[in-house]
């Protein structure tokens, strides 16, 4: 493991009008680490992760990556620095097979002419395939279409299209929440694989027993301050209890 | 208590078979498609062996393929990304009539224009109301329906005011018209251009990204957004093919009818949406095929024709091809309830 975190967002600042979303949040993330983002609703952990995906421009604050400090204005830049997002609602398009869904957006080109590339279907198929397989993603074959998939795969087959590209940080916005009690099972083991091959994971959830099962270190956010930041420890009532009274303001690390 | 909840059960559980059953068969949508031309080919070759093989005969359609099938293959752009184009049909009379207007008469103190400067100037005219549509629908945010909608009435309405009603006619001898009158080996030159462009647009949008993105928009269009697909310029690029395409029409239809008639392409818009999802095209987007809509055209096509061989009446002809339009859509629906 590396000394230096791999992303590192100090005294981040945004306000949307007079609401005050995100006061002086300092967040690090290191290399290899699942970062477990909790906190109640609107307590600044979609918009503290919309600004290191770019969707969001902060108001004040820098973001570093690798120590070096990165200037992310839009998705594209932040996903050149190889950070990816994965959606809630999988983002995938039902309509179009595994691999198409992969490399949407992102086609390997055989020729160009101008704005029209032909595509590349093959290597994209054998790419897709290898993805699964490297992941142990449990799909036939990549040329299923997304709507004949399980809620789970689909869900695999998101956050397999956010590791295909490099992505060394992989930001996850409720990647459980839509899920069978067994698909839950098959993601939580998916981000566990992840993070085995070396990509470091940033996780929002409400769910606390897969933010305990998963992750490394926990930051628990309210009302748009950074209330705690700990290691995992305990067993799973424990750190319920503990995570659920920073949530609910009970207890509070940072406080002036 | 028990009876009562059992007997509902069982037989919902047997129509979802019989359903699974009947989806099954009819999985592959353009080989039923092609089926079911093949059926009807062989029908009415059956049924007037004289006169429907016969090459005159064999022109008619494939004009009439021709037509509603470029029609269709526009509408096809359009649908897929979830939108819809009813201007296509008066369209073809609008770009028909300028065609002939800067053939034939120039405009004002302008003396007629050749005829590639003329096709050229119609084609730009039409990429700028496509340019429009998608502009509205983009950026504007206004539903397609409407804005095409918009157009339909303006496009008929300016078509019959710059000609005051009166179609401009061509002379008989005008080397325009064997772009619509012509044959090669007995193929209309009007179906060899379909079959050019059809070749076109299939490879377009199954194997470059611009198509794979088309359809990607219809499937989701915040996925097709958040993986960084320009998706406003592709839905622009989509109703700019659909008006092109129906200028495409318009001339041809001009030159085949030997003048620009401000009446011509009447309800054409939606008899090329019909050829589209007769051909396997949904209305609510990302599916469908150009040879889909093509064979969807040729079905419409060859029925018709049919049907005029075999002396039925006109009225009966469209009571029929309405049900094959309805069993299209219904057989469209099955296929998705099996998706579920």
């Amino acid at each position: 493991m590396t000394a230096a975190p791999i992303v590192e967002m100090v005294n981040i600042r945004k306000s949307f009008g007079a609401v005050q979303a995100l006061r002086e949040v300092t967040m690090t993330l290191n290399h290899g680490e699942v970062l477990g983002l909790v906190g109640d609703n609107a307590a600044g952990k979609s918009t503290l992760m919309k600004i290191l995906s770019g969707a969001y421009i902060p108001d004040a604050g820098d973001i570093f990556i690798n120590s070096r400090k990165a200037h992310i204005t839009n998705p594209e830049d932040s996903r050149r620095l190889g950070i990816e997002m994965v959606y809630q609602d999988y983002a995938l398009a039902n309509n179009l097979d595994v691999s198409a869904n992969v490399f949407l957006g992102r086609e390997i080109v055989k020729w160009k002419l101008g704005p029209i590339g032909i595509m590349d279907k093959k290597s994209m198929e054998a790419q897709a395939r290898n993805l699964l397989d490297r992941l142990k993603i449990e799909i036939n074959s990549v040329r299923l279409k997304v709507e004949k998939l399980s809620g789970g795969q689909r869900q695999a087959v998101a956050i397999g299209r956010a590791t295909a590209f490099d992505a060394k940080v992989i930001i996850m916005d409720e990647p459980t929440a839509a899920l069978s009690v067994a698909a839950i099972g098959k993601v939580l083991d998916l981000i566990s694989g992840l993070k085995s091959l070396g990509s470091s994971i940033i996780m929002i959830s409400h769910r606390l027993e897969d933010i305990y099962e998963v992750s490394d270190r926990v930051i628990v956010l309210r009302h748009g301050r950074k209330v705690a930041d700990c290691p995992k420890s305990g067993d799973i009532r424990e750190f319920r209890e503990r995570i659920v009274s920073y949530i609910i303001g009970a207890r509070d690390d940072f406080s002036e | 208590m028990k009876i009562l909840e059992t007997t509902p059960k069982n037989t919902r559980k047997i129509s979802i078979f019989w359903i699974e059953q009947l989806s099954k068969i009819l999985r592959f949508r353009e080989i039923n498609v092609t089926i079911a031309f093949l059926i009807l080919c062989v029908f009415f070759y059956w049924q007037s062996p004289n006169a429907f093989l016969k090459p005159a005969n064999l022109a008619v359609i494939m004009r009439f393929v021709t037509t509603f099938g470029l029609l269709a293959i526009g509408e096809l752009f359009v649908i897929i990304t979830g939108g819809i184009d009813l201007s296509v049909g008066s369209m073809t009379a609008l770009t028909g009539v300028i065609t002939a207007i800067l053939m034939v008469k120039g405009v004002g103190s302008i003396p007629p224009l050749g005829i590639p400067i003329s096709i050229v100037i119609v084609i730009i005219l039409s990429g700028l109301v496509g340019l429009w549509h998608g502009f509205s629908v983009t950026k504007l945010n206004i539903p397609p329906f409407i804005i095409t909608l918009g157009t339909w009435l303006m496009a008929r309405g300016l078509a019959a005011y710059i000609t005051r009603g009166y179609p401009i006619v061509f002379e008989t001898n005008f080397p325009f018209l064997s772009l619509g009158q012509g044959e090669i080996y007995q193929i209309p030159i009007m179906f060899i251009i379909l079959v050019i462009l059809a070749i076109i647009s299939s490879i377009m949008l199954n194997s470059t990204t611009l198509g794979r993105h088309i359809y990607a928009i219809g499937g989701n269009i915040e996925a097709a957004r958040v993986s960084g697909v320009h998706v406003n310029r592709i839905r622009i690029f989509s109703y700019v093919t659909s008006s092109i395409l129906a200028c495409f029409v318009g001339i041809m239809l001009a030159s085949r009818l030997g003048q620009g008639t401000p009446t011509v392409g009447t309800a054409y818009e939606l008899w090329a949406i019909a050829a589209a999802v007769i051909g396997g095209t949904s209305l609510f987007g990302g599916e469908g095929s150009v040879p889909g809509v093509i064979l969807g055209a040729a079905i419409m096509g060859v029925m018709i024709n049919g049907m005029v061989l075999l002396n039925i009446s006109s009225y009966l002809q469209n009571v029929i091809l309405g049900i094959v339009l309805v069993v299209a859509v219904i057989y469209d629906t099955l296929r998705k309830y099996r998706g579920k």
